[in-house]
Order: structure tokens, then sequence, then C-alpha cells
């Protein structure tokens, strides 16, 4: 499987690469008052109104309210989702009606790995919400968190 | 299953609830007219359509019911029957038992239909009588000259038999098989290609094509078909008796055309019956894959096709879309015409000289206008949509109730945007019921006051100015204002005095109010609990409005006015702190500035509410960045930097006033509902994307006036109450405006839509005319010193607005310079100084003022 691998903050965490859609540079985020504190605002992606939350809040590293230089990483939706169970590439996953922008702080790469290679998340992975990833994966010597994604829609979608 | 199969199951659905609408209809039409033979038709051919595709699906409890109501409705249409209540009734029991097997598709072969099908078979003559001549014995056929006679391959038949596909061999006669019910030649064969393949006929596929009527109704055509449909629902599908078909793939397999059976129809029966799991499992009707036989049929089929189709082309073409792909069609379309007017923004500024530009432009302008006109349109649906539905409602109530109710609907053909027909359902619903269960009386009570016993009800839709209108009408004991006042005031929604001034136009409206219910007890067709406010609030919520006129004893009419479109909307534009948020335009009264010098008189604090004391009256007043929690800054009052501007809007009767930082401009704007990932907080009732690209959210007003606890109607006044003695007064609201420095008008502020500022390079100059575009329309521009005898500006840069008529006829608009004030006087016209345009004058604050009429200005101009 493929992953896209990105930085938050200091750490090196990835997602299935079916799962994203687009990696967007910074736009004009619009506030949303009285909104939970993990999500950003809005965003304009090319005519599309998209929220923007910021993961940090839930894979607890310091979030960085500065938006400077940042990514997003867009989440794809269920709609699109549709595509890819039907060509059989994806089992039955489910993220949101809509798509998700995720605010990076780094695009990092595109790697390749055998599902084998995934580890369970170790015991010494403490703070951050287990829930939220599938595993972790060695690649040169780092250790890259793969974020559950499905969950981590579920999770905000849920609160 | 696959994804293809369930794609023709909810095709098969959607066309089988459009069927199902079109029988309700019918029968509740031939419940008054059983002698309507194109009614009879058009629910036949309903039924007979539910019942092909159900049988291609081997649903077999749909396809048996349908049968049977076909066969009614058949015997009818050959006046073997009259239709009376009593099989409408049925028919009408029946097709409910269609629809609910429909909603749970998979558990519909549970159904248990036996006694609306046995009820119906009492109808029916209990045997079919067999003529012998058409007689088919399997016995009897030679199969190897059967297929030479037909031209057939043995191949074809035996790759069929492989695949499990049933091959039947059929008689069909034409006046006694097909015209019988309602079809001719073409028509059967080209339903029998829904469900199967033909493989053969005698004589030949042009030869029936080129057969007129009376050859066709004395023709008998030897066909062989093959199809997964075991032989009891190709009984039902083929429309012909068992006797006149049997299977030959079963005579296929016997090495001997000789077969040791006696009855060969008995054969037929028990092959199928040891098959019918095996029919089962085929889903979907045997597609073309020989490659032989194509060779042999392509050229001719073709050509029959083609007379098929132009034999059926007498309804108009349609194309089926998934909502979905038109509702992103509709966003794209606001999105091209956002993107539209940025680049005109663009233009404007920078590109104005090039005249090559502006033209490609002013072009590419009007073919995106279009384009998004003919989008819309896409959206559009007849309102009949909803209606129809009612004369069942009504039918059942009548009932129920034990009143005889007419319902006359007018006007179904009126389209609106899907989303208002949608949300119109449940209002009207519960108006209708309202009206059943309260409005019309019994038909006694009705005797009594000289009525005729059957109530009357009205169902009307037409186009009014750009909108549509909705009006529910009847004739029954209206309702009684004392009554609804003491019941208001006993519930607290009014006070006594407030009662007592309070004419009785303006009391009735209170069942409007949250809370009010006038039945005592909650009756099981309507009331519940829920009130006309929910009506009003929901109509409301589509951007419409509704009123309603009573008078005690004559009846009740509900009108509702709805605008055509939701998707685009014309909204302000406003800024709190730095945050731009959207207004719609429908929610707004007026906007006002109050500079550092009123505040303190004309804003007071009561119990740490403010309100704002406007021509006499008090609104609440509420700090947008404190309801948005954008930061904690308080409003200071008095602050001499500062003018206040505060947007009033409103909700019903009520008025709130909304203090904001900048008020930017109004925009068409397009509304996309808000995200999931948002839904914690209902402030807001939707985004858009502005025409600088920005995103802005939609103020939900209701939702800030809930959480400010702002209650509707208990804070003012409803209605300003007017002294009867000064009845040779006019009172109204007044705009005052200067053209020049000396002479003072006014205008009657009903009379106006809108006031914008004028920039100069606004204006564009064809000959000696002005015109202005504004909102995709261009406006000519009445200057009043062109058409009365008045002074024209002296300083002709000073402050320019344009004021646009409260016409939508109109397209022209008015500059005026200064906007003095606004406000709301009584006055005695002064008529020596009238003449064409001006109504005549009056005296505000001892300064001469004209008041314009504008009706005669723009004739004026035109």
């Amino acid at each position: 499987m493929k992953l896209a691998t990105f930085w938050i903050d200091k750490s090196l965490f990835a997602v299935d690469i079916l799962l994203t859609r687009e990696i967007s540079p910074m736009h004009q985020i619009t506030h949303v008052s009285k909104a939970p504190p993990y999500v950003l605002g809005l965003i304009n992606l090319r005519g599309q109104i998209i929220t923007v939350v910021d993961p940090a809040h839930f894979l607890h590293n310091t979030p960085n309210p500065s938006t400077k230089n940042c990514r997003f990483l867009i989440i794809t939706s269920n709609e699109d989702l549709k595509h890819l169970k039907k060509m059989e590439l994806i089992g039955d996953v489910k993220l949101g009606k809509e798509p998700l922008a995720v605010k990076i702080d780094k695009v990092d790469d595109v790697i390749d790995i055998n599902e084998d290679q995934i580890l369970p998340p170790p015991s010494t992975l403490s703070g951050i919400d287990r829930e939220m990833i599938s595993g972790v994966v060695e690649i040169n010597g780092e250790l890259v968190v793969i974020m559950n994604m499905p969950k981590f829609v579920a999770k905000i979608l849920n609160n | 299953m696959s994804d293809d199969m369930n794609d023709l199951i909810n095709t098969f659905l959607d066309e089988s609830n459009e069927h199902l609408e079109t029988i309700e209809t019918g029968l509740l039409n031939l419940e008054k007219d059983n002698s309507n033979k194109e009614m009879i038709n058009d629910i036949f051919r309903a039924i007979h359509s539910i019942k092909g595709g159900a049988g291609m699906f081997g649903l077999e409890k749909l396809t048996e019911l349908s049968h049977v109501m076909e066969e009614l409705l058949s015997k009818a249409r050959n006046d073997e029957i009259l239709l009376e209540t009593k099989q409408v009734e049925i028919l009408l029991k029946g097709s409910d038992l269609l629809m609910s097997m429909f909603a749970d598709l998979d558990s519909s072969e549970n159904t248990d239909i036996k006694d609306i099908k046995e009820q119906i078979m009492t109808w029916l003559d209990p045997v079919e009588i067999i003529n012998e001549s058409d007689f088919l014995n399997i016995n009897d056929l030679d199969i190897t000259q059967l297929l030479i006679d037909f031209s057939l391959n043995e191949k074809i038949i035996e790759e069929r038999v492989k695949q499990g596909i049933e091959i039947y061999y059929l008689i069909v006669n034409g006046e006694k098989d097909v015209f019988a019910n309602g079809q001719d030649l073409p028509q059967y064969l080209s339903g029998l290609e829904q469900m199967g393949e033909t493989l053969g006929t005698i004589p030949d596929m042009f030869a029936i094509h080129d057969m007129n009527e009376e050859e066709q109704k004395s023709a008998q055509i030897k066909i062989i078909y093959s199809t997964a449909m075991d032989s009891d629902l190709a009984e039902i599908i083929l429309a012909i008796p068992k006797s006149q078909f049997c299977n030959i793939n079963q005579a296929k397999d016997k090495p001997s055309i000789k077969i040791t059976t006696k009855d060969g129809e008995e054969l037929v029966v028990n092959r199928s019956k040891s098959e019918k799991k095996e029919t089962k499992t085929i889903e979907a009707p045997p597609i073309i894959t020989g490659s032989t036989e194509t060779v042999i049929k392509a050229p001719t089929e073709k050509k029959i096709r083609k007379k098929v189709a132009s034999t059926k082309s007498t309804s108009e073409e349609t194309l089926r879309v998934k909502v979905n792909q038109l509702n992103t069609l509709v966003g794209l379309a606001g999105e091209l015409v956002l993107a539209r007017n940025q680049l005109l923004q663009v233009t404007d500024n920078h590109l104005k000289s090039d005249s090559n530009v502006t033209s490609l432009v002013k072009n590419f302008s009007m073919i995106i206008s279009d384009l998004q006109e003919q989008i819309m349109n896409t959206r559009m649906q007849p309102i009949g949509s909803v209606f129809n539905k009612f004369p069942r409602v009504i039918r059942d109530l009548g009932a129920q109730l034990d009143k005889t109710i007419e319902l006359e609907i007018i006007g179904s053909e009126i389209e609106l945007d899907k989303t208002i027909i949608e949300a119109l359902s449940d209002p009207l619903t519960h108006l209708i019921r309202n009206v059943a269960d309260h409005g019309l009386e019994t038909p006694q009570e009705r005797q009594s006051t000289g009525k005729s016993s059957t109530g009357h009800l009205q169902l009307k839709a037409f186009h009014e100015s750009g909108q549509v209108i909705l009006e529910v009408i009847d004739d029954g004991k209206g309702i009684d204002p004392v009554k609804i006042s003491e019941k208001s005031v006993e519930k607290g929604i009014i006070t006594q005095e407030q009662a007592d001034a309070m004419p009785k136009e303006e009391k009735i409206k209170l069942i409007f109010a949250p809370g009010f219910s006038t039945k005592e007890e909650v009756s099981s067709v309507s009331g519940r609990g829920v009130g006309m406010d929910v009506v009003k609030t929901n109509i409301e919520k589509i951007g419409g409005t509704v009123d309603l006129v009573s008078e005690l004893g004559v009846g009740t009419t509900v009108r509702m006015t709805l605008p055509l479109t939701l998707a685009i909307v014309s909204s302000l534009i406003i800024r709190v702190k730095k945050l731009k948020f959207i207004i719609p335009q429908v929610n707004i009264e007026e906007l006002v500035t109050i500079d550092a010098k009123n505040q303190i008189e004309r804003i007071k604090t009561i119990q740490n509410c403010m309100v704002l004391k406007l021509r006499d009256q008090l609104l609440p007043l509420i700090s947008l960045n404190q309801v948005l929690g954008i930061d904690d800054d308080k409003v200071q009052l008095g602050n001499k930097e500062k003018t206040l501007k505060v947007v009033v809007v409103k909700l019903g009767q009520q008025r709130i006033g909304l203090i904001v930082d900048q008020i930017i401009g109004i925009e068409e704007i397009v509304v996309k509902p808000i995200s999931e990932f948002l839904n914690f907080n209902h402030l807001y009732s939707g985004a858009s994307i502005l025409g600088d690209g920005d995103v802005a959210l939609i103020i939900d007003i209701l939702e800030i006036a809930k959480q400010e606890n702002v209650t509707i109607t208990k804070t003012e006044p409803i209605i300003n109450i007017i002294d009867d003695s000064s009845s040779k007064y006019t009172q109204q609201d007044l705009l005052l405006f200067n053209n020049s420095n000396e002479e003072q008008f006014a205008i009657p502020v009903c009379n106006i839509k809108r006031i914008q500022a004028l920039e100069p390079n606004m204006v564009q100059h064809v000959g000696d005319k002005e015109y202005v575009e504004l909102d995709n329309q261009t406006l000519s521009i009445i200057r009043l010193e062109n058409l009365l005898n008045i002074q024209a500006p002296i300083d002709s840069d000073s402050e320019e607005n344009i004021l646009i008529f409260n016409d939508d006829n109109d397209k022209s608009c008015l500059v005026i310079h200064k906007i003095i004030d606004s406000l709301q006087i009584k006055y005695i016209l002064d008529q020596d100084l009238a003449s064409t345009g001006i109504s005549g004058s009056l005296l505000i604050d001892k300064k001469l003022t004209l008041l314009l009429n504008y009706k005669e200005l723009l004739k004026m101009v035109n």
C-alpha cells in the first residue's frame, strides 16, 4: 500500500494515500466563531467550501495556531470512496459526506510498504489518542505513525 | 447483487412510484366519473408497466397482485364491469399494498396479498375460456421442424438451455391477446424484448410492422421467445393463457420428439416448479450474446426499433438525471456567476479603455446569465407533485371525519425549485388537515347555516410579480377573531389592552403565534401540539411569507408567497470585527445608523438587554459580536468616533436590531449547506463564497433570536394603533431626500426596494440616456430635474444615490442626492402644488416637502 507521509510539528505521520484527495497550499481561512478549538475554519477550495481541522489537538502535539507555511491535506469524501470500492482498491471504509482539510506542517514523501511492515503502536507511544492510529512503520530508521483516518473523521463528526 | 442490477432496480422503483401516483390519482378521479375511459386506460397502462417490471425481477407477489388489478381494469376497459366505489376502494387498497411492498422490496415476497387478491378475483371470471384451436400440446410439436420454420439454429437454443434460460413457443392472437389489452402488435413485441429475447417470429418482424390495424387484429403470430421467467410468471407477463405457449427447451432436452408424458400442459408446469429456484438466480434478462443471430438480426432489428420508437414518441422525451449531479451543476453555475462577477470587477478597474475586451466580457457575461438560468430551470418541478397527494388525503380525511369535502386544484403546472417543493409538503399537509378538521363543518352544520352540505377546499397556485402565490381557500366556518383574541390573552401572548386595540384582521393572525392552538383537545387528524406557527416558520425558512384572511361563517384563505428558487439569494454582506457574514435580504427590514450624540437617547438598557427606540417602537438590540462570540468587546455607547450600525431584521411580526461593524453591500450569493463537520453550531444556516473568493457564513436570524431569548411577539405591540378620529390623516413611512440643496422631497418607503450609492463609473451613456447595471439588470436612470420643473443639483459631484422602486416590472431607478431622514408621520396632503408626478405637498419640520408619485414619474419617463 502507498502512504503519504507528512510532518505535524516534529513528528512524522502517514495516511493511506487512497483516502487523500490532494495536498493544497495555504488558503485564506474563514474563522467560525463558537467552534471547538480544533476547527480552524473554512476554506474555498475551487468553489467548494471545506472545513479545516487541526489534528494536533487529537495527536497531542502542541497545536500551532499559526497557519503560515502550512499545507492542507484534503481527505476524500464517501462519494469519492465509492469509486475506489467499486474497483476493490479499498474495503468498507467510511469518511465524511464531504471532504475535510487537515492542517499539516510539511509534506514529506510517498512511500510504498507491505501491510506486514506495519507494527502495532508501541506501548511507549503515550499521549496520542490510540484509536486514532492504526500502527507504526519504520522507514529509514524513522518511526512513522499511521493515522487511522476513518476514526479521525468519525471523532470529529461525533464531537 | 451487482451495481448494474441495483441501478436497474432503482430505476424500476422510481418508475413504479410514478406509476403508483398515476394509479392513485386516476382511481380517485374514477370515483367521481367511473365512465372515464381515458382514465381507466391510464391506470391500466401504469399497472401493466408495474407488472412487467416486477416480472422481470422475479418479484412474484408484486406480479400476482398487479396482475389481478390489471385484469379487473381490463374488464372495466372492455365494459364488462363498471367500477363502482367498492371496486375502486379495493383497487386503492391494492395500490397502497403495492406501495408498501415497493417501500420494502426485500420483504415484499412475504407480504400477504391473499385478501385483496381474492376480493378482486370475485369480480373476475373464474375460468378463462380456452380456445381449443389455440391449445398447444408439446406432444404435437415437431421441434426440429419448428426451428427450421423459424430459421433458427439449434445451437442458439442449446446455448440458452445451458444457461438455464427457458425457451417458449407461443401463439399470439392479434385481436384477443394484444388489442384487448390496449396494445398493438409492435408494442407487444417490444414489450417482450424488455423481458427477454425474441428469437424469431412468423410472420417475420418486417411483415408484422407493415400490417395495418385490421390485419394485425386478425393475425396469429407464432413466436419463439427466450426468457428467465418460469411458466407461471410467463403466463402473466406474456398476457396469454398457458394453453397458448409451451416450453420447448424441455422438449429439446429429450433425444426423441415423441414425449411419453400424456399431458403436455402438466409437464410444463411440473418442470417450471422444479426449476423455480434455478431461474430465480438469474438476475437479468438475457442479453444478446451469441454472434450468429446478431448477424442475422442486426439489419432488421434496427429498423424495427426505430419504428417502435416512432410510435411511442407521443409523450415528451425526458432523461433521468441524478439529483446530486444536478445540484453539482447548479452549484457550478453559481460559481460561474461569481467568477464572472470577479472578472467584471477586474475588467472594470483595469481594462475599461479596451473596448474589445469589454464587449467580449459583456457577451461572456450574458451567456453565463443564460446558462445559469437554464440550469436553474432544470431543478424546477411542477407544484403538482405536492398537490397530487392531497386528493387522497382529503378523501381519507372526509371518510374519517364524516364530512363531504370537495377539493379543487388549480395551477398544478406552476413550477418551483425542487427544494421548495419538498419543503412545502409538510406545511401544506398540516394546513389541509387543519381545514378538513377545524375549518370545514359537518354536513349537518353546513346545512343548518344554509350552505351546501359539501365543503369546498381550493388549492391554488399562480404567479404574481416574480413570485409564486399559493392559496388554500375553504368555505368553512371561518376564524372567530373574538375567540382567538380571548385565547391569546389567556395564554399570555398579548395583553387585554393590546387585544382591545387590535382590529379583527390582526386578531385572526394571532393563530400564527407560537404556542397557540384553539382546539381544546388534540384530535387525531390535526393538532398534535403542532400549530400554525410551525407552518409559518417552515414557509419562512424557504424565504416565503404567510398571510391569512378569514370571514366568520364564510371561509378562510391562507395565502403563501414563495420565491421561485432558493439557490441564489440576494443578501446583505456585513462585517463584524474582521469577519464577514451574510444576512439574507428577505430577513432585512431596514438599516439604521445612529451617531454618537443620539445613542444615549435612543438606546436604553432594560435588565441587561439593550433596546433601540425606533420611530416610537422599542426593539431588542443584539450585538452580533457578542452572540457570535468573536471577542469580548462590549458595545460602547456615545463614543464620538463611532456611529452605531444596526441591521433591523424581521422575524414574523417581531423586529430585532443587530449591531454590526460595517455594512459592506448587497450580493447575490449561492447558498451552500453548512458542513456536517460544523453541526455543533446552529448559529449559521449555510455558507457561501463571496465575489472576492472569501468564504462567509450565513447568519440564522431565528437561531440568534432564540439564543438571546428574544421571544417573538411579546416585546412590542404587534400593530400600530391608528386613531380612528384622525382618519383624514394619512399615516405613512416616508423617505426624505434632497435633489438640490433647496427642495425637499418625500417618497413612501413602501415604494422603495432599495437605495444604494451611485459611483460615477457605474453610469453608462446611450444617446442622451443614462443606464446603470445592477444585479445583472440594466436600469435606466431617472433624474428628477429632467421630469419636473425643479432645480438641478448645482454641484454635480455631490453625494449621489440611486433609489430602486419596489416594482419588478420596472427597469428604472431614480437619482437622489442627499438622504435626509426616514420617518413615520401622519399628514394631510396639500394639493396646491400637485402636478403630474407630484401627489402634493406637506410640511415636515416647517420645511415644504413634495411627495412624489412614483407611478406617474415612471409613466412620464416611458
